[in-house]
């Protein structure tokens, strides 16, 4: 597509193209003529209105309205008219008006828009070619609305479009602890049941000070998908970098249409530091019926690793749930291992009703090699959340024990009991005062160990929000818990207090943020204020600031700075956090 | 309007009367040794201060230089927590699903997920994954850091590794001595683990020999993270505590 004009645009930003005053564009053979063009890179989509003068080859010259074209193709897949616009041809025809579009894409592709951007390009022609690489000639770059050089010929987009096929750059990041990285992915699709996306990440270390990993990397990931059926799907995957290891990884899955699943797993890992691993995974699930569901994985590596699980589930009536889980891990020893050999088992029984719910569960683990053995029953018990007054009061109550064991050859075994319940009361939000909310959440608690007292806990939290004129509100929490020793007449034990306040401000959406502070209520110390600024800075840039300040070190805590430019498809920000003195540059597509 | 009005006012008085309650002089504060056990082989620790978080987001404490940040694994999100109050102050969606545990160091965050012998490198502030790092691995629980590599438990075997934090090498490992490793934190030369199978917090030697254990303030200790002075310890019944040992 050849595109001429007084005024060619194309926005960065915005990924977009505007043109205006005599366009004439030529593509297919078919020339137009109008007054203004716009086109969305991204969709592939332009829009051509005012004055527009059509001719195909052979064909008598038309005059229409506007016109909606679908470039992917390069088609001539066009002539729909919007508001219902009927226009004529030349000899007083009227052309039918099919699959009228949505032209609300075009929008926000206006002159005041595209020179806003960060970065934007003028030309008097350009030319688009398949996968969208636009090139332009006698181009004049502009940054922030501000001229920069000029140049003969410049590609001003390469050949990509994110949405199917194509790169796009994922990040970018320079910081003075992690150096310079920058982040690129591709994705490549094929009809509707092939997809790659490929990942390459380069890192440039060796300008830090102090470096004593490796100066630089690059590391490529890279997933390919085929969907052969809707039940079914296959993968294969590849990373590497340039350290020295790589990987490659094919599996594949099936789920038939009694609901079995069957998968398996071909991995090999090559790591420059280690010795080579190939493992082959087979697992898959049964759909038992009424007699419940079981998934088994066996995994199994060439130097005599095992992995294997087992898990199943059944609900034997509505109320009542078992499942089960039984696993063993083989490994021996090499360069980087420790030997292992281990079996691990977990059965748990659960009765649910509206009223209440109890879990019974029994947990296993044995050593193999050290014949260490550890055991742990537990049982629970749970009254589902009773509402009262109207809803507003809602109690619940819960109590747990567990018992554990581990057993080791030579040594006594290690008994461990607890027990442990708690009595909740928590309200819904409520109004106190007029344009106030309140809530309130009140926790009690027993604890009990083998060996030691019990103890109590109490913990009250109270939220209470004022709204204020507009955006602005004041919240305050208090929170207050205390810990005692009741076997010893409460005597023994600590409480802990405290309040926090925030201001939330938004000041005409020119400045927006909010100043917090915390304290200890019985000592009326100051503990933590942190103020968050956000200040616009015209339409596309921003200042934020969090300031924090540790009233008991007597210290600022850190502060956050970050000046941020919205470029549309994304974001650029320079950080600078004070606590670690980094500074990081990063540009993060949206 | 009425059944309003009467329990509002019932609210309002109750909250007096708690409050009253909660601050007479008969329960100032008293220090016991351990508060828990009395069978602790050292000096126990103190409980500086209680806050209230999600159940779910106990997993995989980490310190960032001024704040904590804990493993939401119902959402698959991580959480910035304001140590002087408990509250949430940013929310970044985990790039892999199910995080159990979360290292900070330098701007990067590194990240463990449940059913993946992957280690992420993350960026701090973005969020964005940079790349990822094979561990030969099992089922990776629990990751912390000295500065120059990481330790990475592996419940499958009960063991951790020293971990190459560039390229997820296995440098060198140990048996862990309890029987699941729900936390842990390099402190002072030592790792400290959570081991909810004995509601105990262990401080271990690097050679995996136990230095001292310690009974955890609540019944299921999960993160654990430490700052320089505190150690904080979240637990499954939805507790972050701040202990000073």
């Amino acid at each position: 597509m050849d595109i001429k004009a007084r005024q060619i645009l194309y926005s960065y930003d915005y990924d977009a193209v505007f043109a205006r005053d005599q366009v004439e564009i030529i593509f297919n053979g078919i020339q137009i003529k109008s007054n203004y063009l716009k086109i969305d890179c991204k969709s592939q989509t332009a829009q051509i209105y005012g004055n527009i003068e059509l001719k195909k080859p052979d064909e008598t010259m038309q005059s229409l309205d506007e016109i909606i074209i679908n470039l992917k193709d390069f088609s001539s897949q066009y002539s729909t008219f919007r508001d219902g616009i009927v226009a004529t041809n030349g000899q007083g025809e009227k052309i039918l008006i099919e699959n009228l579009k949505d032209v609300s894409l075009f929008e926000k592709i206006t002159i005041s828009n595209m020179k806003k951007s960060l970065l934007y390009f003028q030309a008097g022609q350009i030319l688009i070619f398949k996968q969208f690489k636009i090139s332009a000639k006698d181009v004049y770059v502009f940054l922030e609305g501000n001229p920069g050089i000029l140049l003969e010929e410049f590609d001003i987009r390469g050949s990509s479009n994110a949405a199917d096929t194509g790169f796009e750059i994922s990040q970018f990041r320079l910081s003075n602890s992690q150096g310079i990285g920058i982040g690129v992915k591709h994705k490549f699709k094929l009809g509707e049941n092939f997809l790659s996306s490929n990942n390459i990440y380069y890192e440039e270390r060796g300008w830090i000070e102090g470096q004593n990993t490796y100066e630089r990397a690059l590391r490529i990931n890279t997933t390919n998908t085929y969907k052969y059926s809707a039940s079914g799907n296959a993968n294969f995957l590849v990373d590497y970098d340039t350290i020295g290891s790589w990987d490659i990884k094919g599996d594949f899955s099936h789920k038939f249409e009694d609901g079995h699943l069957i998968k398996s797993q071909v991995y090999f890992f090559h790591p420059s530091y280690a010795d080579e691993e190939l493992w082959f995974n087979l697992g898959g699930g049964l759909e038992l019926g009424s007699f419940g569901s079981a998934d088994l994985n066996f995994a199994y590596e060439q130097s005599g690793r095992i992995n294997t699980d087992m898990d199943y589930s059944n609900s034997i009536t509505d109320n009542l749930m078992i499942s089960s889980q039984i696993s063993y891990n083989k490994q021996s020893a090499n360069d980087s291992l420790l030997e292992s050999q281990m079996i691990d088992g977990a059965v748990q029984v659960s009765y649910d009703t509206s009223f209440i719910s109890a879990n019974a569960g029994f947990m296993f683990n044995k050593d193999l090699l050290t014949n260490t053995v550890f055991e742990q029953p537990m049982f629970s018990i749970n009254i589902k959340p009773i509402k009262l007054y109207y809803d507003l009061l809602t109690f619940s109550a819960s109590n747990r024990t567990i018992y554990s064991s581990l057993r080791q050859p030579d040594l006594s075994e290690q008994i461990n009991f607890s027990n442990y319940s708690f009595l909740s009361m928590k309200s819904d939000a409520f109004e106190l005062f007029p344009n106030s909310n309140v809530s309130i959440d009140l926790r009690l608690e027993q604890l009990f160990f083998r060996n030691s007292g019990p103890i109590t806990q109490m913990g009250i939290v109270v939220d209470y929000t004022q709204k204020l004129v507009g955006d602005n509100a004041i919240h305050l929490t208090y929170n207050y818990n205390t810990r005692r020793n009741s076997g010893n007449w409460f005597i023994e034990g600590t409480n802990t207090s405290m309040l926090i306040g925030q201001l939330d401000y938004n000041v005409f959406g020119f400045t927006k943020g909010n100043l917090s502070f915390s304290m200890d209520v019985e000592s009326l110390e100051l503990y933590s204020s942190s103020l968050y600024l956000d200040l616009s800075l015209g339409e596309r840039w921003s200042l934020n600031t969090l300031i924090s300040y540790d009233f008991l070190m007597d210290r600022i805590n850190d502060v956050n700075i970050m000046l941020k430019r919205d470029i549309i498809r994304g974001d650029i920000k320079l950080r600078w956090r004070q606590s670690t003195n980094s500074f990081i540059l990063e540009f993060s597509p949206k | 309007m009425g059944l309003e009005s009467s329990f509002r006012m019932l609210t309002f008085k109750s909250i007096v009367l708690i409050l009253f309650f909660l601050n007479l002089s008969a329960c100032e504060d008293r220090i016991f040794d351990n508060p828990l056990d009395p069978d602790a082989s050292f000096r126990a620790f103190e409980i500086i201060n209680i806050f209230g978080l999600d159940p779910s987001a106990v997993y995989g404490l980490t310190w960032d230089g001024s704040s904590l940040w804990a493993c939401n694994r119902d959402n698959s999100s991580l959480l910035m927590i304001d140590r002087l109050s408990g509250s949430v102050i940013r929310r970044l969606a985990s790039p892999v699903p199910d995080p159990v545990s979360i290292h900070y160091e330098n701007e990067i965050f590194f990240i463990i997920a449940r059913n993946s012998n992957k280690l992420y490198k993350m960026d701090y502030y973005n969020g964005k994954i940079l790349y990822s790092m094979n561990v030969s691995l099992n089922k990776m629980t629990a990751i912390a850091g000295d500065g120059n590599d990481l330790f990475i438990g592996d419940e499958s075997t009960r063991q951790i590794y020293r971990v190459n934090k560039e390229t997820g090498e296995l440098i060198s490992g140990f048996k862990y001595a309890g029987a699941k490793i729900d936390g842990m934190t390099y402190w002072e030369g030592y790792l400290w683990v959570s081991d909810s199978s004995s509601s105990s917090i262990l401080k271990i030697k690097l050679d995996g020999s136990v230095e001292a254990g310690y009974k955890a303030p609540e019944q299921s200790p999960k993160g654990l993270a430490t700052d320089g002075i505190f150690l904080w310890n979240a637990d499954a019944s939805g507790k972050l505590f701040q202990l000073k040992f």
